[in-house]
């Protein structure tokens, strides 16, 4: 069962405690959440509890649903402690944190990872701020993959796309 | 074991000696068996995916001749798990595909240089030289790089940013922001 905590406004620190099933935010009165704010959308999103995180689906909202920062372009997974902004309300899914590292990613993997760049981090970090230019390069790449699920789907695209330029010559 | 995989780049040049040649038209695959051995190649020939990988792991290539559309797996697939296993063997592309995206994933999948078919032999043949020789400057850059523990920066989709050692290059890691697999870029 997952929990979101309201992090601003007057609802500040109420906890939402969330059914085993998807559940819609929205300003639609039939939503699971409602808010009235103009800047959420009528369907704004989904968020459907899964074994391993509670899975958030933008709705084609106008404003975007936004997960630690960042506009979500695909279904993102959220984990304990990620936060959720939908228009002017942020939330953050209960639960310990820690639990979440040591869960989510394998223990050699994670060693991988340099000081300071660790999970913990990102409710801390304002991705607008540290991004420096030397470090776009990789945006498109992340362009290619939102657009397919794999790589061996990707590359059935370019096969189908360069048979049919062959049939049309 | 081979011994030739324990010689430190750092002393060896950049000389090619057995090609594995990934491509299921038997015409071609002769026609690039006879040309490469006339080099004095030694040149093993794989039909798909699983070939190549088997060949690959079996016959040590220093260098691999890829084509991109193969029974079953994709050239972009088999051409990104050869480079997960050995990312300085050169990977030459050899298709008909012209497209620009295709040149692009060939290059994302770390593939290091890309000829369209219909080929001309002498250029193919001098495109393996110099794709080999750049992949070895490559390489000894990067062992420089790697003296200096420069780590390697690259970043989720969902815009977490990492920052890993250089021995991971290639790997696959979890996302512990969105929980999607991130690949560890290959080059800079």
């Amino acid at each position: 069962m997952h929990s979101l905590i309201v992090q601003t406004g007057k609802h500040k620190g109420k906890k939402i405690v969330l059914p085993d099933k998807e559940v819609i935010i929205g300003r639609d009165e039939t939503s699971f959440i409602r808010m009235t704010s103009t800047d959420v959308s009528r369907q704004h999103c989904s968020l459907t509890p899964t074994a391993k995180g509670l899975l958030v689906r933008d709705l084609g909202s106008q404003n975007g649903t936004i997960v630690n920062r960042v506009r979500i372009e695909v279904e993102t997974l959220l984990q304990p402690g990620d936060l959720l902004q939908i228009g002017p309300i942020q939330f953050e899914l209960a639960g310990a944190r820690p639990a979440k590292a040591a869960g989510a990613i394998d223990d050699d993997i994670f060693g991988w990872l340099s000081e300071g760049d660790t999970a913990t981090e990102i409710p801390n970090s304002s991705d607008t701020t540290i991004v420096k230019a030397s470090q776009l390069s990789p945006a498109p790449q992340a362009e290619h993959k939102t657009k397919f699920k794999s790589l061996a789907e990707e590359a059935r695209d370019i096969i189908r796309r360069h048979r049919e330029s062959l049939g049309e010559k | 074991m081979s011994t030739d995989a324990d010689i430190d780049p750092r002393m060896a040049p950049a000389i090619v000696h057995r090609i594995l040649v990934v491509e299921d038209d038997a015409d071609t695959a002769s026609f690039l068996k006879t040309l490469l051995e006339r080099e004095k190649y030694e040149v093993t020939v794989a039909k798909d995916g699983g070939q190549a990988h088997s060949m690959f792991v079996m016959k040590k290539p220093d260098f691999v001749i890829l084509d991109l559309i193969l029974p079953g797996e994709s050239g972009f697939e088999v051409c990104d798990r050869l480079k997960t296993l050995e990312r300085f063997v050169p990977v030459l592309i050899l298709t008909a595909i012209e497209l620009d995206d295709a040149k692009n994933l060939a290059a994302r999948v770390g593939a290091d240089a890309y000829m369209t078919k219909p080929f001309d032999p002498d250029e193919l043949l001098l495109q393996i030289k110099q794709t080999a020789q750049e992949v070895w400057l490559r390489s000894r850059a990067e062992d420089s790089d790697a003296a200096d523990n420069k780590p390697v920066r690259f970043a989720c989709k969902c815009g977490k940013r990492f920052k890993v050692s250089r021995q991971h290059r290639g790997k696959t890691l979890t996302c512990p922001n969105c929980g999607e697999p991130v690949l560890v870029p290959r080059h800079d």
